[in-house]
């Protein structure tokens, strides 16, 4: 056994894939490509440059996407920063934004930071079972909407928006659509075409690739209406400054063909796992599935267990022996210690968000971890259960 | 396991939490307190049964994250053979400094007190 708990938290991160770490090798040392990628005058440059074009053609090839069509960024979170601000820069005069409430925090947090310089913003609330009716965008859009943002599968609870249909609604309005797609590559097909999207960020650790590299997808079209947040050399034409990490780049390229590769494969096995965890651990009473049982990726499952406290079920999970790496929801929102704002705008009470956990599976996830995992958790919750009064009243009742 | 974020007597007491439950159906020699948060759905209930002047027995049961419950495990080991006078002298401080708790687990160790006091009040009452 090794000397970590056993991970289930692959939405948060995952594992470099040993694959894409021999690629990532060939770009660092002396004896590498290690030039600069926008130092063509030299075969160093050049060589770091066709590394770069051939990672962006793997992940263009992964969504359907042109090569042409992939801005390299220094993640998921720099790519929705760059899709919201340099589409509300790129419009004249006042602008609009829509968004839903339950994004990720590197949607909301850049919306927010627009109102406070003067944008406008409709926060739309989901239903409680997590979904957005593409009605509801479309009424919620004004004359000067420059930029409605919706992600593809929400981190916390792997609910999946209907993204195409709200992307064809939006069509003919001559607004931005956006779309965080960083739970999403990987764990489902991914088509720009298909999703009618016109900027979907990309993460690459998520997909077993590096930390510090993701991707903005522009479609041509939209490339005008976007303003560059990073200054300093006109990189990625224009849309991002700086010296690509030709290492990171073409980690993330690699892990991108490989996710392609793998994809109807690694769905199948997941789902079954997943499916395999929940029925064990739906044993006890009192579990609920948060978010949309059916349109959702099997990946991530978000429980809440009632008369138990989320915080006390963590430790317990981490830190007795044989211990689960699981988190409360959104890693960004564990650091706060706020119950999940995700969890609170599908309707739960703080109560209910504070006793729900998330499980995330992933590549390395075996049928034995997933029956190690719900044992242990069964246990944990049978034995914090004793201990509550909440649930001893419940029982009672 | 290293790397646990809590103080040692924190840890012990939720890993191995001690007097647990609640008696079925308790007697007339059986006072029950209770303390809630303010802010969080913390519940830390606290149950003694006396006889002859002191607690024969304390049992509780917590909902909240593990200080609550480590706190709870503490204060029914703590209470067991003490006199209702004795009992009123615990204050939060000496709760804190027992647990080692820190500045934010500091509400904790006032809902034991608060939980107590609520139990002794009932026993003052009967």
């Amino acid at each position: 056994m090794s000397a970590f708990p056993l991970y289930l938290d692959y939405a948060a991160t995952t594992p470099v894939d040993e694959r894409v770490v021999a690629v990532m090798m060939r770009y660092l040392g002396r004896d590498g490509v290690f030039g600069n990628a926008a130092s063509i005058d030299h075969a160093h440059g050049a060589a770091a440059a066709e590394a770069v074009e051939r990672a962006r053609g793997q992940l263009a090839q992964a969504v359907n996407a042109g090569p042409g069509d992939i801005v390299w960024t220094s993640g998921a979170t720099e790519a929705d920063n760059l899709a919201l601000k340099g589409a509300v820069g790129a419009a004249a005069g006042a602008a609009h934004v829509i968004t839903v409430t339950t994004e990720h925090k590197a949607v909301t947090d850049p919306c927010r930071q627009l109102e406070r310089q003067g944008a406008r913003v409709t926060w739309l609330a989901p239903a409680p079972d997590g979904l957005i009716e593409p009605g509801a965008v479309v009424n919620a859009l004004r004359e000067d909407t420059a930029v409605v943002s919706v992600m593809l599968v929400n981190n916390e609870t792997g609910v999946i928006q209907d993204i195409a249909a709200i992307g064809r609604a939006l069509r003919d309005h001559g607004c931005l659509f956006h779309v965080d797609a960083a739970q999403a590559l990987g764990r489902l097909p991914v088509d720009v075409e298909a999703l009618n999207a016109d900027l979907i960020s990309f993460s690459g650790h998520k997909i077993y690739g590096p930390k510090g590299v993701g991707a903005l997808y522009v479609r041509r079209s939209a490339r005008a209406r976007l303003v560059a947040q990073i200054h300093g050399g006109g990189h990625e034409a224009g849309l991002r400054a700086g010296t690509l990490a030709t290492h990171q780049v073409a980690g993330m390229g690699e892990a991108a063909r490989l996710a392609r590769q793998a994809l109807i494969h690694e769905a199948g096995r997941i789902g079954a796992l997943s499916a395999r965890f929940l029925a064990q651990v739906e044993r006890l009473p009192g579990i609920h599935l948060n978010g949309h049982r059916e349109q959702r990726v099997p990946h991530i499952l978000n429980l809440a267990f009632d008369g138990v406290d989320g915080e006390a079920l963590l430790a317990d999970l981490a830190w007795r022996e044989q211990g689960l790496a699981v988190s409360s929801g959104a890693a960004c929102s564990s650091a706060t210690r706020a119950p999940s704002h995700v969890l609170r705008a599908l309707g739960l009470n703080d109560e209910q968000a504070e006793a729900s956990v998330r499980f995330s599976l992933g590549r390395f996830t075996t049928e034995e971890d997933v029956d190690a995992a719900a044992a242990r958790v069964c246990d944990a919750v049978r034995r914090l259960r004793r201990i509550s009064p909440l649930w001893a009243d419940e029982r009672a009742a | 396991m290293s790397g646990v974020p809590y103080s040692a007597p924190v840890w012990a007491h939720f890993d191995n939490p001690r007097n647990i439950g609640a008696w079925n159906s308790p007697g007339a020699d059986v006072v029950t307190g209770e303390a809630r948060t303010p802010a969080g759905p913390a519940v830390l209930r606290l149950h003694c049964r006396l006889e002859a002047g002191a607690v024969r027995e304390a049992r509780f049961q917590a909902y909240g994250n593990v200080v609550v419950i480590a706190v709870g495990s503490w204060l029914a080991e703590w209470l067991q053979g003490r006199t209702p006078a004795q009992a009123r002298s615990l204050t939060a401080e000496t709760v804190a400094e027992r647990l080692e708790l820190s500045a934010v687990q500091r509400y904790s160790a006032l809902m034991a007190v608060d939980a107590l006091n609520d139990a002794l009040a009932r026993y003052d009452e009967a």
